[in-house]
């Protein structure tokens, strides 16, 4: 077993979303192969999830032109502020040369970027370069197409990264990297001439409670079937979609035996919205959330899920995977997903759901699951959660072994 | 029941006739044991008793009247507010952020998304009345359509219905009792329909011919342009019947298009097709979405009492009662957004507060940011108004401005100076003020004069052509900045019909006494 892993975040501010979620289910997953786990975020993650998670905090965030993270929970430096690229490099330097210090890193170590962002893989990259190989840690890369790509001067940086560490690599050392779909991964693989593994959330126990529960039942569906879209609202994820999709529904079941539940946008889109929220929410059977739920909040969401919609843009996600889908087939709930991204190939490998051609194919498919007998869909799901937490958790014992 | 707190609820005094708050009051009624009622009349400005007697509540709710929630809260009151789209949807996002220390009580979702953004504790409440049972659901064998003609002057009238729908309605009937003025004359070209015979009721002893009328009818059409409940539209949903709202809230927040309702723009929308079977299925969508929306009503209201006893856990500011306070918010209120806006910005809000108010959504911040204001630095040269370089640059309330001049372009003007400079702390001094009127007025217009909140001085403008000087003593004490307001009251209260003095302002200067 190895001294100790460094999961690291700097993405991780934002109290709600998958960056919290994400951090701590790969730090506990990470438990049998280390001594020690140190699992860190950014500075401005508020003080007491970090407490409540037992995260470290220490990188300042870098993104604040991609992202909107409240300036209270920690004033940031200035040069954090800054849309400069150099000085944004410098600063990842300086927090994770200051991490390696304070813990004295050390070739029996290891560090891991759960979903790689730039600034922060640049710097561990930059930060070894300095030291020859056999005397760094292990680094884990898992891309998920996200942050990877995020710099202040609004290019990519996915393939000035690459290049880097397609040089590291060459050097020897020790860097190991996945991908969270299957498509992501041959794409990058592709890139850098080496293998990519693929490596999405590993199984938690959050996640098989709602299974369970389905297992000791067996009755017929209960009179409402709950369609939810959960995760953070956003016009990428199909929230523009959804009027047409519940509304069809409601014309053909005025007695509302289907509901939907969903997350509003965030304040500063919604009120561009103001008028199509409206709409939605004056469909019958539609309950609008708040755009950012505690992960308590999303359990329970998940809890009274029958179906989950991702009516995702399919050019935003031609790479990405879906931790809401993740979530869903680790919970066993079946998912509608629209064709084109990546994780819809996982979707249709493990059985975990329906993958439809178009918007206006959703409805349609709703009512198929609608009436589909409950004993048929949970065999069916718990099949798919088998296959699929059989694969990610030797997916990840796999690629954490040396 | 809580046993020991006392509640005020503040009311329009227009809902003591109506009676539309009952429900809500009820409610309360059932909640909290000591619930004492004032109904304000915006236009009397009659004195609110809470407000001069000894501090006798532990909360104040204030019904629609959000105007008045700065008051108490600046008092340390714990306060809610129900504010209505219909009276506030238009007023600046300052007027949430200076109730960021209240709980809100939204019946719209547009009102909701606005408040929460600027930072306010919200509560959203989807109001449904008691549905009928589907035995008592109207019969769609023909178009039957209802219409309380309450804003003709909208456009909301039989000539509209005869655009939209023609022969397809087969009878109209028109309740005509407008919210302004008397009923309208129905044989009246404006109103004259020759596509369907119309049926006229009007207010009688009782609302029976209303309640009848709506049961024989099975399309309502929606009397108001907006609404703060829709109370109704919601009777329309609740007795089944199909309902044609204008695209606005609270009717858009209820009326999903063609799905248990039909959405109009009555200045642009054509005549449309409406089949009896989608009218049924339209408004049996309706009816049962009122079905549920009521149980969930019914289910909200644990949940809502709490949110307003939990008004009383909110930390509260400390500041001073100052009795000038209300009739300066009043005023400013009166004058228009804008003017209330900046009312707001230069008196109760301050830039500090806002920008390290973590719930106040980061674009409302950022315009907050630009559209405060600093204060003009004045020195022993003084002011002057207009476009100088040494302009009182911090302005409101004045136009057409020439090189050292400003003209008043509002009954409410302003503008704030730093003055710490060049006066000793413990002079005596005035702030002089050089204008001109331009022309004969027969109005004998009072100006009020407020420093920092506080009303100062009241002077009569002239009446004949001249050029004046209005002095203002500056408190001892007074901090260096310096917000002065300007409130014109004329003689005759025909505000909306009377004309401003024409009002020249030269400049600014601080003098020692």
């Amino acid at each position: 077993m190895r001294e100790r892993a460094f999961i690291c975040d700097p993405v991780c501010a934002l109290p709600y979303g998958h960056n919290v979620v994400g951090l701590k289910y790969f730090s506990e997953a990470s438990k049998p192969f280390y001594n020690t786990i140190i699992p860190i975020a950014s500075t401005c993650l508020p003080e007491d999830i970090a407490l409540k998670y037992g995260f470290e905090r220490g990188f300042e965030f870098y993104y604040y032109n991609h992202i909107n993270i409240d300036p209270i929970n920690k004033i940031p430096s200035a040069h954090s502020l800054s849309s400069d690229y150099d000085l944004m490099i410098e600063l990842a330097i300086q927090d994770m040369s200051t991490i390696y210090e304070k813990y004295v890193i050390s070739e029996n170590d290891a560090l891991f970027f759960p979903c790689v962002d730039y600034y922060g893989a640049m710097a561990i990259l930059e930060l070894l370069y300095r030291i020859s190989p056999p005397k760094t840690p292990f680094v884990y890369f898992r891309f998920i197409g996200v942050m990877e790509n995020a710099t202040s001067i609004g290019l990519s940086g996915l393939p000035k990264l690459l290049k880097d560490i397609k040089k590291m690599l060459a050097a020897g050392y020790k860097i190991k990297l996945c991908a969270e779909t299957p498509r992501y991964a041959d794409s990058l693989a592709s890139d850098l001439a080496t293998f990519v593994n693929v490596v999405p959330y590993p199984t938690h126990t959050d996640m098989i409670k709602k299974l369970t529960i389905i297992e000791g039942g067996g009755e017929e569906y209960k009179d409402i079937f709950t369609v939810v879209c959960p995760g953070s609202a956003r016009c990428d994820k199909g929230y523009l979609d959804l009027f047409d999709i519940f509304s069809t529904i409601r014309k053909i079941d005025p007695r509302q035996s289907i509901k939907f539940v969903v997350q509003g946008l965030p304040v500063a889109d919604s009120l561009q919205h103001t008028s199509y929220t409206n709409q939605l929410y004056a469909i019958p059977g539609v309950k609008i959330l708040h755009s950012t739920l505690s992960e308590e909040e999303m359990n329970e969401l998940y809890s009274l899920s029958d179906l989950v919609l991702l009516p995702y843009d399919t050019a935003i996600y031609a790479f990405r995977g879906s931790a809401v889908f993740m979530e869903c087939i680790s919970r066993g709930i079946p998912v509608i997903a629209l064709a084109g991204s990546a994780f819809c190939d996982q979707i249709i490998y493990y059985g975990a759901g329906s993958v439809v051609p178009e918007i206006g194919s959703f409805a349609n498919e709703i009512l198929q699951y609608r009436y589909v007998s409950k004993p048929t869909l949970i065999t069916k799901m718990y099949q798919a959660r088998h296959r699929y937490s059989i694969d990610a958790d030797y997916a990840f014992i796999q690629w954490m072994t040396p | 029941m809580d046993d020991t707190m006392k509640t005020l609820f503040i009311d329009h005094k227009v809902h003591a006739k109506t009676r539309s708050s009952d429900f809500f009051l009820a409610l309360l009624r059932q909640n909290f044991k000591t619930i004492d009622v004032e109904y304000f009349d915006i236009e009397s400005q009659n004195k609110i008793k809470a407000l001069n007697g000894p501090r006798v509540y532990d909360l104040i709710i204030i019904w629609q009247l959000d105007f008045l929630a700065p008051v108490f809260i600046s008092l340390g009151y714990p306060t809610v507010v129900i504010p209505m789209y219909d009276g506030s949807a238009n007023l600046p996002f300052e007027h949430w952020m200076a109730m960021n220390n209240a709980s809100v009580i939204c019946f719209s979702r547009t009102l909701h998304e606005r408040v929460t953004a600027a930072g306010c504790r919200s509560y959203l409440v989807k109001y449904f009345l008691q549905p009928c049972k589907e035995s008592q659901l109207p019969k769609f064998d023909s178009l039957r359509g209802i219409l309380w003609m309450r804003r003709p002057q909208d456009g909301l009238n039989p000539k509209l219905i005869d655009r939209l729908l023609g022969s397809q309605i087969t009878t109209l009937h028109v309740h005509n009792a407008p919210d302004d003025g008397n009923p309208r004359l129905l044989k009246d070209p404006v109103y004259l329909v020759k596509s369907f015979p119309v049926t006229e009721s009007r207010w009688g002893v009782t609302s029976n011919d209303y309640f009848l009328a709506l049961k024989r009818a099975n399309v309502f059409f929606s009397p108001r342009m907006s609404e703060g409940i829709g109370m109704s539209m919601l009777e329309a949903f609740a007795n089944g019947l199909l309902v044609i709202a204008n695209d606005d809230a609270v009717h858009n927040e209820y009326v999903a298009n063609w799905v248990n309702g039909i959405l109009i723009r009555p200045d642009i929308t054509n005549v449309f097709e409406l089949n009896i079977q989608e009218a049924k299925d339209l408004a049996y969508n309706g009816w049962f979405g009122s079905v549920n929306g009521y149980q969930e009503w019914l289910d909200t209201r644990m949940h809502l009492i709490e949110f307003i006893k939990d008004t009383m856990l909110m930390p509260m500011t400390t500041c001073k009662a100052n009795p000038h306070f209300m009739s300066a918010i009043l005023d400013a209120y009166s004058l228009g957004a804008d003017a209330y806006g900046h009312f707001l910005r230069e008196h109760i809000l301050s830039r500090h507060s806002i920008e390290h108010n973590q719930k106040i959504a980061l674009p409302l911040r950022s315009l907050f940011h630009k559209l405060s204001c600093n204060s003009s630095v004045l020195d022993a040269e003084g002011l002057f108004f207009g476009t100088s370089p040494k302009s009182v640059a911090n302005k409101f309330g004045f136009d057409k401005f020439d090189s050292f001049t400003a003209y008043l372009s509002s009954q409410m003007a302003g503008f704030s100076v730093t003055h710490n400079e060049f006066i000793k702390t413990d002079s005596e001094i005035v702030l002089s003020i050089f204008c001109q009127l331009e022309n004969d007025d027969d109005n004998n217009w009072l100006m009020l004069i407020y420093i920092n909140q506080t009303l100062i001085t009241q002077k009569m403008l002239p009446k004949k052509k001249c050029d004046f000087t209005i002095e203002i003593p500056v408190l001892k004490g007074a901090s260096s900045r310096l917000d002065v307001l300007f409130s014109f009251i004329p003689s005759q209260l025909d505000f909306i019909n009377i004309e401003l003095p024409i009002l020249k302002f030269f400049s600014v200067h601080l003098l020692e006494i």
